[in-house]
């Protein structure tokens, strides 16, 4: 994995016209090649205008965005960082612009001007890493949620970008969607090197990425790794949000005197832990677990 | 007296070549102020059968009866919609008057009340669901953030006090902290008025907290219903169907596939909890 | 459940009417259009009927879809039928009971109107089923482009349209949806006069409108994320080329409009 910067955020500040507060206040932060990062944040903290700032959707009132070394200001860059930004949103349905599926994968390359033979192969290609090809030909309303969303994905990767960006994309889907979103994004990661940014309030989601960055109310509080970032319980609470519900339990635990590892996040890893304390107890080291053992004997 | 569904079988346009039967012989009785999850796969026919406790849909095969009165009669209808009280997914989006005041009194001036008991009602339902009508009851409704346009919604269901209250995924594209207010609310709702709750959710682990049973559906037909302790300790079962399990379930499946015994399928965190540091003090 | 829509239905197939560009199929239309008007003798309707039937078996469209196409209208040409048998006026009387008076005249435009109707209709359908939204569209915009010079919204005017399709069954889904919640608040939809019933759909229409605006702006917005920046520049997955069937369709139908003149003018 390189360690080349893709986006970098420095000092941004950004207000709404016609609202008195700051909707971004002083927010710095880096994105690298290849990572895989999430964004999370209380409603209101900000995160779907830092969002929008990575596909220069929104300009900063305050600060410079640049992607692969190009100013979101200047206006001769838009196009080139909306190709090279690609952004999934939120509602499945909003994002679909014609009636078929294909016709819609090829839509974002016949607005870059590609020539015909090649979006066509451009598209057959999307279709097949997001694994909807037999849908190629299938009304796009009449789609699930997951697989709308799957749709959306092909559509920008038919526009070769570099850095997919998921604005909460999974918060309107059911469980078997977000799977699918999710498999499909960290899959293109592992595969195809794509850097990836979740936006995100699932704590749980955030637990898959290389770094985690924390805002509330306009400001960035921490970044780190998932694990960092959890066991900062009482930065978590000041922000509103809630570590993963098996870090609490996991700490819980530890306070109660059982050794568990300060790493385990996730149900495998605790059950890993814990399973270990367990065995290592009942070892017949010595005193009053023997009797009990030579009777199971 | 409880909700009962007989037997009931809905297909979509019946005798055309697009008839689809999205729900087979179901058979459940919903008791007076308790609460039902009612989960299932996508397409298991949850959104269908729900529509039929306050007569949206009508059965094409068996029949619900709701305190008695058949949803197949016209006439009954009215009157079993002040009953049952529906909230559907993202119930934001029925919002339409000009007022939040006024959007609130539309479902009990339906029901033909007098101008006093009507507001009387919005102004305690406004207050049910923490928007303070001094502050909130003059707004436009499209005025209020998301979760705000959310409460106001389910503020004009119960201002039509109702006695049992039907939730489709009343959770959905909330944030954590929105999330757990609305369940509180509704499970307050349940212990303080007695209100019978009946629940759609993808959301296990919000189920298994709050639940008095579970019926689980699958494919149109009613898998099994009964106790979460019971519904969940058939976890290959659930997976299979597409279901997640909640997560403390989850932890005791694995922590089982690693030699560690639990003496029981435990489905919420907290018990979780105790039964583990018990365990390991023992 | 999804509402089922038939209307501008499209039946994907390999038929060479499918095949054709939609450019032609679009004049033709027209074309069609001009002969179903031009025919003005009762034994020379036959031919337009033959010309339907042919364009239905080589655009391999099961008959049934000329029954379903008529169907939604088959009251509205019950009551043209009829308006036209007794109000027109005419010489030779065949029935007379009463106010109430038939003429040959009257039969034979009751005939022609109703003919007429069911030619357009079941011929126009032949179009949208053999054209998928986005080529119709396509074929729509490149037809008009030629207008681009007087500043004519060609390819805007095609997106609109495009936009409008795509959302068709997605807002009737929407507008089930508001219905039913609003149903379960006690809204009646069924009973009060005309203006009750108008006044009853205002909960389901600014919800939809509302919920239209939004969809809008969100839109938008992935357009423009995917680099949307109007018609400038932009390419087509599929290009419209023009074959020799395209050739031999025009040809075929400019010959049908001439022989249906020559025999117009046959003293027959």
């Amino acid at each position: 994995m390189s360690a080349e910067t893709i986006i970098e955020l420095v000092n941004i500040g950004f207000q709404y016209a016609g609202s008195e507060r700051r909707a971004l206040e002083n927010v710095s932060l880096s994105i690298k090649k290849g990572e895989v990062v999430a964004i999370v944040g209380h409603n209101g903290s900000g995160k779907s205008t830092l969002c929008k700032m990575l596909n220069a959707l929104l300009l900063p009132c305050e600060g410079t965005v640049t992607v692969d070394g190009m100013n979101t200001v200047a206006e001769e860059n838009t196009l080139e960082i909306r190709r090279r930004v690609g952004m999934v949103f939120q509602n499945p349905d909003n994002q679909l612009v014609t009636t078929i599926v294909e016709e819609d994968v090829g839509f974002g390359p016949e607005n870059l001007g590609v020539p015909p033979a090649e979006i066509r192969k451009r598209v057959d290609a999307a279709l097949g890493e997001v694994e909807m090809r037999e849908y190629a030909e299938k009304a796009s309303h009449a789609l699930s949620g997951g697989q709308k969303q799957r749709v959306a994905i092909a559509g920008l990767l038919a526009m070769q970008p570099e850095v997919l960006v998921l604005d909460e994309a999974t918060a309107m889907l059911d469980p078997r969607g977000r799977d699918e979103v999710l498999s499909t994004v960290m899959r293109l990661n592992q595969e195809r090197g794509m850097t990836v940014v979740m936006i995100t309030q699932f704590m749980e989601e955030a637990l898959g990425c290389d770094r985690v960055f924390v805002l509330s109310d306009g400001r960035l509080v921490m970044e780190g790794t998932p694990e960092e970032v959890f066991n900062e319980r009482e930065m978590l609470e000041n922000s509103r949000l809630d570590a993963p519900a098996y870090v609490k339990l996991r700490d819980a635990l530890a306070a109660a005197g059982l050794p568990v590892s300060h790493s385990a996040m996730t149900c495998e890893s605790l059950a890993d832990s814990l399973a270990d304390a367990f065995h290592k107890k009942t070892k017949p080291a010595a005193g009053k677990k023997d009797r009990n053992h030579a009777d199971s004997n | 007296m409880p909700i009962q569904i007989e037997q009931l079988s809905h297909t979509y346009m019946p005798g055309s070549a697009l008839a689809y039967p999205a729900l087979s012989d179901i058979t459940l009785t919903i008791n007076d102020g308790e609460f039902l999850g009612i989960i299932g796969h996508t397409g298991s026919g949850k959104s269908t059968m729900i529509q039929h406790l306050n007569g949206l849909l009508q059965p094409t095969g068996g029949r619900v009866l709701v305190d008695g009165l058949d949803t197949r009669e016209k006439k009954l209808r009215k009157k079993i919609r002040s009953l049952v009280g529906m909230v559907f997914q993202y119930p934001e989006y029925q919002l339409f008057e000009e007022t939040v005041a006024k959007d609130v009194a539309f479902g009990p001036k339906n029901m033909g009340l007098e101008e006093n008991d009507i507001h009387e009602r919005v102004f305690e339902a406004l207050t049910l669901v923490g928007l303070p009508p001094e502050r909130f009851a003059e707004q436009s409704p499209f005025e209020l953030s998301g979760g705000e346009k959310r409460r106001a919604a389910l503020a004009g269901i119960l201002a039509m006090r109702p006695k049992y209250l039907v939730l489709d995924e009343p959770m959905a594209g909330l944030d954590p902290r929105g999330r757990a207010e609305i369940l509180s609310l509704i499970e307050s709702l349940r212990s303080t008025n007695g209100t019978g709750i009946v629940m759609v959710s993808h959301s296990m682990d919000d189920v298994a907290m709050y639940a008095d049973r579970i019926a689980v559906l699958d494919c149109g037909g009613l898998f099994m219903e009964g106790a979460p302790e019971d519904v969940f300790s058939r976890g290959e079962e659930l997976l299979k169907m597409g279901l997640a399990l909640p997560q403390a379930t989850r932890l005791v499946y694995a922590l089982r596939a690693r030699g560690v015994e639990l003496e029981h399928n435990y489905y919420r965190m907290d018990e979780l909890q105790s039964a583990l540091i018990r365990r390991w003090n023992a | 459940m999804t509402a089922n829509i038939t209307l501008g239905q499209f039946l994907p197939g390999d038929s060479c009417v499918h095949r054709l560009d939609p450019r032609t199929k679009i004049m033709l239309m027209v074309l069609y259009i001009v002969i179903v008007f031009v025919v003005d003798t009762l034994w020379v309707f036959a031919v337009p009927c033959l010309l339907l039937v042919f364009m239905f078996i080589m655009a391999r469209v099961p008959a049934s879809y000329f029954f379903s196409s008529l169907k939604p209208m088959r009251w509205l040409l019950l009551f043209m039928f009829i308006i036209n048998l007794f109000s027109t006026s005419g010489d030779t009387v065949l029935v007379q009971w009463w106010i109430v008076r038939i003429t040959q005249e009257a039969v034979l435009r009751a005939v022609f109107f109703t003919l007429r109707l069911v030619l357009l209709i079941a011929g126009t359908s032949i179009l949208t089923l053999t054209t998928s939204p986005i080529m119709l569209t396509d074929g729509l915009e490149k037809l008009m482009s030629p207008l681009r010079r007087i500043h004519f919204p060609a390819h805007e005017l095609a997106m609109m349209m495009t936009i409008a399709l795509r959302f068709i069954p997605t807002l009737m889904e929407e507008t089930d949806r508001i219905q039913k919640a609003q149903m379960a608040r006690g809204a009646d939809f069924e009973s009060g006069n005309i203006v009750q019933r108008a006044k009853s759909m205002i909960p389901i229409l600014v919800p939809l409108f509302v919920s239209a605006f939004r969809r809008a702006d969100e839109l938008a917005m992935a357009m423009e994320s995917r680099c949307y920046h109007g018609g400038e520049g932009r390419t087509r997955m599929r290009e419209l080329h023009f074959h020799t069937g395209d050739l031999t369709a025009s040809v075929l139908l400019c010959a049908v409009l001439a022989g249906i003149e020559i025999l117009e003018r046959l003293p027959l």
